[in-house]
């Protein structure tokens, strides 16, 4: 994380280091085609960006000001990437509820990532149901339009409805109680981890205020 | 824990979830530059509040953008979590003000005051628009953008306000357009700061035009925004609206917004 | 055990009494079943009865409730979900989603009141020896069959050790094999002393658990 932060703050060479970084330990640790994947889905973008600002480089855009920004999301992007491609979404929930994020917390982004892949699934209906009248590539989009809202507004009114049933179940599960959560386990943490938490925790501080006293001084 | 904080917690994921489906379907279905990925940011916005809003628009974006594996993960979303919360904290607003409670068989006043919003936010857009291009080149296509976008608003209000009596549906596309507005405004720094002015999709060819036409980074991609934002965000706040109205009441109630959502005694159970 | 002394309810926003003036009683031990067509009917019933009307859903209540002996309104909810367990016709709204296993699934009560790690484990043990489901304790709770899973849902309210038990359709969306296995339990349970309040269209299976059956 503090990679992103220093990849957007400064750009240039230091998120092209960042990339790298990033790069070797995600080949270390066989995660190396998800970052790939990654990189590629910003491919679009990049193209798109190269393209535009050489030939129109007009107020502020240039080749220059392309290559800076994809530099800065690239070094943005893969780290993050990395950090959720290596960790499973449980254990870094535990580990953060272990440093005291609270239950509430926890409850919300691990209920939101079970709650994915059910809402793609009803959306994909949707678009089934839409494709079945063949209104994908033949209908104008008015159609297309009136055909698609009737058939996203039960999915809404479904998702509000579940919303009910799912806080009655969690009260019945003392989910409102008072005070610490027990939990039942404790991710590993060793001595090599904590010091590197805390360089890394400078290392981010002092890359920040320098950015900052850079432009000031500018 | 109060009563309706256990309530927010569930539907904030659920929102989440609402958000990144419809975001990664809708668009590729309709093939318009409607996302609808910010239909859970409005209702949790309008429902328990901008807090929540806000935080359920930053999570998505982060979620979609970083969390999810390939082939959901769609890291350019990352950058405008920033937009994200703005659209939450809006709605919030919209639902402490009333905007989303709806109002069949308006009386006059309501209906005066309905026009009179729907009159404000069509100043609020030439401002934006008369701010937003810099270079004379530029001045006939923002023009006719601009004249485009107030009359289609202007029509669309006079016929829900007449030929429908339905003032709150006014007062929802104005907040649907204001909040598009808003999203585009932020949008537009995000964009030239971090993706170098482009989004990757077809809409770039807007951007390109825009810049051919002799406008700046900021400018070009404050237009493109100013054009598929406030559809997409009036839409998305209409169809929040109508959800809204179908529900019954008992669903409703309870939410933190819930007594400025319904009427005594309008709806049935 | 449950009394409704003349309780009424009607849901928040609502104009019309969803359950009109209703007196019960359930003893420690017993299992009483609820029947009737009115399937709203029944949901309200049971929900008056455990408190989660209206403590967790608002509206209004008049009469009292009782749950040994506390009135449910001066209670708050994790202290309802002690004393009295709730297992609704829906089983996969029912899991949290949040865990990997079935074990952690359970624990899940439990560990919400911050209990010590030890009696955590013996709770979820004995929760999962009480419904028969000890097999299942590995397994991703999302790769269950509906049964399976009501099993799951029914040994993490059990884990929280309430007295009382409200079961609202818990079989309706089960094939008959299923069915079994949830009955089963309910009848393993009022074994040991839980007072069940039990809501179904299956006559048959009302008649196998339930001393007596109160017509809606």
């Amino acid at each position: 994380m503090t990679g992103a932060a220093l990849s957007l703050a400064w750009g240039g060479w230091v998120a092209v280091g960042v990339a790298l970084l990033t790069a070797l330990a995600a080949l270390r640790a066989g995660r190396i085609r998800r970052l790939a994947v990654a990189a590629l889905a910003l491919a679009p973008v990049a193209a798109s960006s190269l393209l535009i600002n050489a030939l129109l480089p007009a107020g502020g855009g240039g080749l220059t000001t392309a290559v800076a920004a994809l530099l800065r999301l690239l070094g943005a992007t893969l780290p993050l990437t990395l950090l959720f491609a290596t960790t499973e979404a449980p254990d870094l929930l535990s580990d953060l509820e272990a440093r005291g994020a609270g239950r509430r917390a926890v409850f919300v982004l691990g209920a939101a990532l079970a709650a994915v892949p059910r809402a793609q699934a009803r959306a994909v209906d949707v678009i089934e149901a839409q494709r079945a009248r063949g209104l994908d590539t033949e209908g104008s989009w008015r159609r297309r339009l009136h055909g698609m809202l009737p058939l996203i507004t039960p999915l809404i009114i479904g998702s509000l409805a579940e919303v009910e049933d799912r806080t009655m179940a969690l009260e019945v599960r003392a989910f409102g109680a008072p005070g610490r959560r027990t939990l039942l386990h404790q991710p590993p943490d060793s001595r090599g981890q904590q010091v590197a938490r805390w360089a890394t925790a400078a290392l981010l501080v002092l890359g920040l205020a320098a950015r900052a006293v850079a432009v000031a001084i500018r | 824990m109060p009563r309706s904080a256990t309530r927010t917690l569930v539907l904030m994921p659920v929102a989440i979830a609402l958000n990144i489906a419809l975001g990664s379907t809708v668009q590729q279905a309709l093939k318009l530059p409607i996302y609808l990925d910010s239909v859970g940011t409005v209702l949790t916005g309008v429902l328990a509040g901008p807090l929540a809003g806000a935080a359920t628009g930053v999570l998505t974006n982060l979620i979609w953008a970083y969390v999810l594996p390939p082939p959901l993960q769609a890291p350019t979303a990352g950058p405008f979590a920033i937009t994200a919360a703005a659209i939450g904290l809006l709605a919030g607003l919209w639902g402490w003000l009333g905007v989303f409670r709806s109002r069949r068989a308006a009386d006059p006043p309501s209906l005066l005051f309905a026009l009179g919003a729907a009159v404000a936010v069509a100043l609020v857009i030439a401002y934006t628009f008369s701010r937003a291009y810099t270079h004379p080149g530029a001045i006939n296509v923002s023009e006719l953008v601009f004249v485009a976008v107030v009359t289609v608003f202007i029509l669309v209000a006079a016929w829900l306000l007449f030929a429908r009596r339905d003032a709150g549906a006014v007062l929802v596309l104005a907040a649907g357009l204001v909040t598009g507005l808003v999203a585009a405004l932020i949008s537009a720094p995000i964009a030239a700061f971090v993706f170098g002015g482009v989004t990757g999709s077809g809409v770039d060819l807007i951007v390109a035009g825009f810049r051919t036409a002799g406008l700046g980074l900021y400018q070009a991609t404050l237009q493109q925004g100013l054009l598929s934002d406030p559809l997409d965000k009036v839409i998305t706040c209409l169809l929040v609206f109508l959800v809204l109205a179908a529900m019954p009441r008992r669903l409703l109630a309870r939410y933190p917004n819930g007594d400025r959502l319904v009427r005594s005694g309008s709806l049935p159970d | 055990m449950i009394v409704l002394d003349e309780a009424a309810y009607r849901y928040p926003g609502s104009s019309a009494w969803a359950l009109p003036p209703t007196s019960l009683e359930l003893r420690p031990g017993e299992v009483v079943g609820v029947s009737g067509a009115n399937e709203r009917g029944k949901t309200t019933l049971c929900i008056v009865a455990a408190g989660l009307a209206p403590v967790t859903i608002g509206g209004e209540l008049r009469g009292r409730v009782l749950i040994d002996g506390r009135r449910t309104v001066e209670l708050a909810g994790h202290e309802l979900a002690q004393r009295c367990g709730v297992l609704f016709d829906n089983p996969s709204v029912q899991l949290t989603g949040l865990h990997r296993t079935v074990y952690e699934e359970v624990a899940f009560g439990p560990c919400n009141l911050g209990l010590p790690a030890g009696e955590v484990h013996q709770r979820t043990r004995s929760a999962l020896d009480l419904v028969a489901a000890e097999h299942l304790a590995g397994r991703h709770p999302g790769h269950l069959s509906g049964g399976e899973t009501q099993l799951v849902v029914l040994a993490g309210l059990l884990a929280l050790r309430p007295a009382n038990l409200v079961l609202d359709e818990p079989t309706s969306r089960l094939d008959p094999e299923r069915s079994l296995l949830v009955a089963d339990a309910i009848a393993r349970l009022a074994g040991t002393g839980v007072s069940v309040l039990l809501a179904e269209h299956d006559e048959e299976l009302l008649a196998r658990v339930c001393r007596r059956v109160i017509e809606l």
